[in-house]
């Protein structure tokens, strides 16, 4: 289990982590969204003993992590720009992995360096941007860590590798129980692969929810009348957005539908739908509800 | 715990191999650097001279090979501290980060130093088969004694260079600060050091090799002092061991890890820079004799150190940002100097007037600033006790003052000159020219233990100032002569040859060049005490005066041997030592009355 208590990250005058609290469970797939500078990648540095938090406490399997040798060896962190030298192929680096990490699988490496399209051979640094993140990819999931931590680890890929990535981590989620964080912005992927999703923003948490939790408890509702009618018809609901064109109306409510389709079924609607948001759509909401002028920056 | 030890100990080995690995390119150029640099450097030193000269210079070579690389493999090793990508990877490896550092830091240091052993044995080897048997023992305990030395210096080197990564952010400020550091440190402390000779009056400035490279590892070599360079290697390793745990990983690619070095850096660069122009402007002041010296002087300090300053923040903080905050110790710096200065200019609280009362006093010496050691003696160490001596030597002293003060006022930074010549270990006691004396440097011994040393230089025995006031005719006496010569205060054990000249003194060069032709000859052991005898029964006879005409003239060589010289003295054999002529005549030189 990885706990986040109150923990605290600061770079000179700028708060990047500021008393950020959360627990991730064994054996799930954890989404780290968030808007650019919220602090997942500092996140996800300071829960692999890169950086020191300033305040807090980052643990896992209840101990913290900060050169804490025995709990690394269960990580592996995949960074959004992994480092490979100019000599590095995978084989070299393989001969580091091999030794300092106990739970390193020669079987499952060879596997692995059959199923992805990689020469083992070549210089890493002369690869693709997506190759190279293969390349890091099958050097952390020989290691068999039980704790994956990914940085935007679908950057790159083209969509069948893509694919391959997502069951490879769903396989050793099942198999081995790994957990696994990955910060990404691609939303599109990660509705795919997690269960859990939390969302950053200004260094602090604004939600933490199971995926299915989140896309249910929100909706999309297009709905139209008949007749002109008054904006505080809906202030029963609580409603994340709104817009108005004539008498037909755009809501995202929160809530669940039982709970707020008979109230809009009693203002005796000529049409109503309602749609389950995507993860996207949620994301956009949340960060907008949280500050995030997005008519703004778009 | 055992376990643990082991755990890390392997976790180490895996990372030193894996440096090993790495810099497998960089070792295979070091082997062709050095294989190549051994062959070339033999055969130039054997066209040139012999096979121990292409032996020097190959050791030479590989010292210098050794070092480029050593620095090298750190930079690349250590890179791990200063670039962000490389942090992550390593950071989050299950290597704790002081294994990660120490065993990057023997990989190096190993890396660096194996090859330079194995082509230092080789020259011993190379040059057991071409010398004699005791040439041969004594020449390899050098090139030993040198290998240990080259050795120690490369493992401080890549320390400190260690240390240093540890303290910057970027690569370069690595590089910057450890080059830095090297090269302003043994200016400032030189300068520092050396500029109370200009200002204040008594302090004599010795030159401390020691002192002045003790921040300089890449010429520890030149000092020939492994014992301190071990303990300024484990001073920078357990610095490194504390400061490595508590580095902020951040600061990759950023900014320096902790504010002492950033500060220290900057100051002892700038204040070398500044004290560099000051001395510059000084000297373009005292041949133009155009203004001011104190206003010269602090110009330049200000004007060099500012810019240097300046340029340094610019590469630091990569722009201005904070400029005028970082000047807070630049400022402590130029304020700690001027005080510094002031108080040389001042008179440092009475220093330059102190002469200690005569019933202070226990004994007196006049060499204490320099000395010869011969089998772990200074055969120079001679303390008087002479009640007579004493005071005459203290009257001395009061003279000399009473005769600078009249002219130090008005001349404070150009009435010496930090570029005396340097007259360690070759002594003009018994020249026959009348000023033979250009320094007096007196050290009392006092009766409550403490010592107080003072040094004049450029002092001219029987000056005569304005108000007619004799000075120092002490130092053309006899007294002060036998009380400073070797002939009288070294034991004769010493006396190693006495070389033995015709009518005018030649230098070493002279006897060297091919076509010198004049008489010249060395004679050892019994011959050579003979002639120190002969001569000190002639000095008893009929003294020694300046100004004698002389026949011929001797050098007494001191050491262990001929070869191992430590000090030497002049004497120019008056006309009147008949026997001393005689017995040169008789070892074959031909002397002026001869002709």
């Amino acid at each position: 289990m990885i706990e986040i208590k109150n923990v605290t990250k600061v770079f000179g005058e700028v708060k990047a982590l500021d008393n950020l609290s959360f627990t991730v469970s064994s054996g799930a797939v954890f989404g780290l969204v968030g808007s650019n500078g919220a602090g997942k990648s500092t996140l996800l540095r300071v829960l692999n003993g890169v950086f020191k938090a300033d305040g807090g406490e980052a643990l896992i399997d209840g101990e913290n992590v900060f050169e804490n040798q025995k709990i690394k060896d269960k990580c592996f962190f995949v960074p959004d720009y992994p480092y490979f030298s100019n000599g590095d192929t995978i084989q070299k680096n393989a001969f580091l992995y091999r030794k300092i990490y106990s739970g390193w699988d020669e079987d499952y490496f060879k596997q692995l360096c059959a199923t992805f399209p990689i020469n083992t051979k070549q210089h890493i640094v002369n690869m693709s941007k997506g190759m190279q993140r293969q390349s890091a990819l099958i050097l952390a999931l020989s290691t068999r860590p039980k704790y994956l931590f990914l940085d935007e680890i679908f950057d790159g890929l083209d969509p069948v590798v893509r694919q391959l990535v997502k069951k490879l981590i769903i396989t050793n989620v099942t198999d081995n129980g790994t957990t696994v964080m990955i910060a990404s912005h691609n939303l599109r992927e990660l509705e795919d692969i997690c269960d859990h999703i939390g969302l950053l923003h200004k260094g602090g948490i604004i939600l933490e929810r199971e995926l299915d939790d989140l896309k249910l408890g929100i909706h999309k509702v297009q709905i139209a009348f008949n007749s002109e009618i008054d904006d505080n018809l809906f202030s029963d609901l609580e409603i994340v957005n709104k817009s108005r064109n004539g008498n037909l109306f755009n809501l995202t409510i929160r809530g669940n539908e039982q709970d707020f389709i008979p109230k809009l079924e009693a203002l005796n609607p000529a049409f109503m739908e309602s749609l389950p948001l995507t993860l996207e759509e949620v994301f956009i909401n949340e960060m907008e509800g949280a500050g995030y002028d997005i008519n703004n920056i778009l | 715990m055992t376990s643990t030890t082991y755990s890390k100990f392997k976790l180490g080995l895996s990372v030193f191999l894996w440096t090993l690995r790495n810099n497998i390119a960089v070792i295979v150029i070091y082997l062709s650097l050095i294989a190549f640099g051994a062959i070339t450097d033999t055969l130039l030193g054997f066209a040139v001279e012999s096979i121990e000269t292409g032996c020097f210079y190959m050791f030479l070579g590989t010292l210098e090979y050794a070092l480029i690389i050593g620095l090298v493999i750190s930079i690349r090793s250590f890179s791990y501290l200063h670039n962000k990508r490389q942090t992550d990877m390593i950071g989050s490896l299950p290597v704790s980060r002081r294994v990660m550092y120490f065993s990057k830091l023997i990989s190096t240091s190993i890396i660096s130093l194996v090859p330079m052993v194995i082509v230092d044995s080789v020259i011993i080897i190379m040059t057991q088969n071409s010398v004699t048997f005791s040439d041969f023992f004594h020449s390899n305990l050098g090139t030993l004694s040198l290998t240990l030395n080259a050795s120690i210096m490369l493992i401080a080197c890549i320390s400190f260079f260690g240390l240093m990564s540890i303290c910057c952010g970027k690569t370069s400020d690595k590089i910057i600060s450890f080059f830095g550091v090297n090269l302003a440190a043994p200016v400032a402390i030189t300068i520092l050091t050396a500029l109370p000779s200009l200002l204040l009056m008594g302090y004599s400035f010795s030159f401390n090799i020691n002192l002045v490279m003790f921040l300089s590892p890449i010429f520890s070599i030149i000092t020939l002092n492994p014992i301190y360079w071990l303990i300024f290697t484990a001073i920078t390793v357990l610095l490194s061991f504390f400061l490595i745990k508590k580095r902020k990983s951040e600061c990759a690619q950023s900014h320096f890890a902790y504010k002492f070095p950033l500060i220290a850096v900057k100051v002892l660069i700038s204040f070398s820079a500044g004290i560099v122009a000051a001395l510059i402007l000084l000297l373009i002041n005292n041949l133009t004799k155009s203004g001011n010296d104190y206003v010269s002087f602090w110009i330049g300090m200000i004007i060099g150190s500012f810019i240097s300053y300046m340029i340094i923040q610019l590469i630091f903080a990569r722009g201005f940002s904070g400029f005028l905050k970082s000047l807070i110790p630049y400022g402590a710096m130029l304020l700690c100097f001027a005080i510094y200065f002031t108080s040389m200019c001042t008179g440092f609280f009475g220093y330059d007037n102190y002469v200690p009362e005569l019933d202070e006093i226990e004994s007196v010496s006049f060499n204490a600033d320099r000395s010869a050691y011969v089998d772990g003696v200074n055969i120079l160490e001679h303390n008087i006790t002479d009640k007579e001596v004493i005071k005459k030597a203290v009257k001395a002293h009061k003279d000399e003052l009473k005769y600078k003060a009249s002219f130090v006022k008005a001349h404070m930074l150009d009435r010496l000159s930090l570029f005396t010549d340097d007259y360690d270990n070759i002594y003009n006691t018994f020249s026959e020219d009348g000023e033979p004396f250009y320094r007096y440097h007196i050290t009392y011994k006092l009766k409550n233990g403490n010592s107080v040393s003072r040094g004049y230089d450029n002092v001219y025995a029987n000056q005569i100032d304005d108000d007619g006031l004799s000075n120092i005719d002490f130092l053309l006496s006899n007294t002060y002569k036998e009380n400073i010569s070797p002939l009288f205060i070294c034991d004769k054990k010493y006396l190693a040859a006495v070389e033995l000249y015709g009518a005018e003194y030649w230098s070493q060069e002279d006897i060297d060049d091919e076509d010198f032709d004049e008489d010249y000859n060395v004679v050892y052991k019994s011959k050579a005490m003979e002639v120190y005898n002969t001569v000190m029964e002639e000095y008893k006879k009929y003294g020694f005066k300046t100004n004698d005409l002389s026949e011929c003239s001797l050098q007494f060589e001191y050491g262990k041997s001929y070869k191992e010289t430590e000090l030497c003295e002049n004497f120019a054999v008056p006309k009147s030592y008949k026997k001393t002529i005689a017995l040169i005549k008789k070892y074959g030189i031909q002397t002026t009355s001869t002709r």
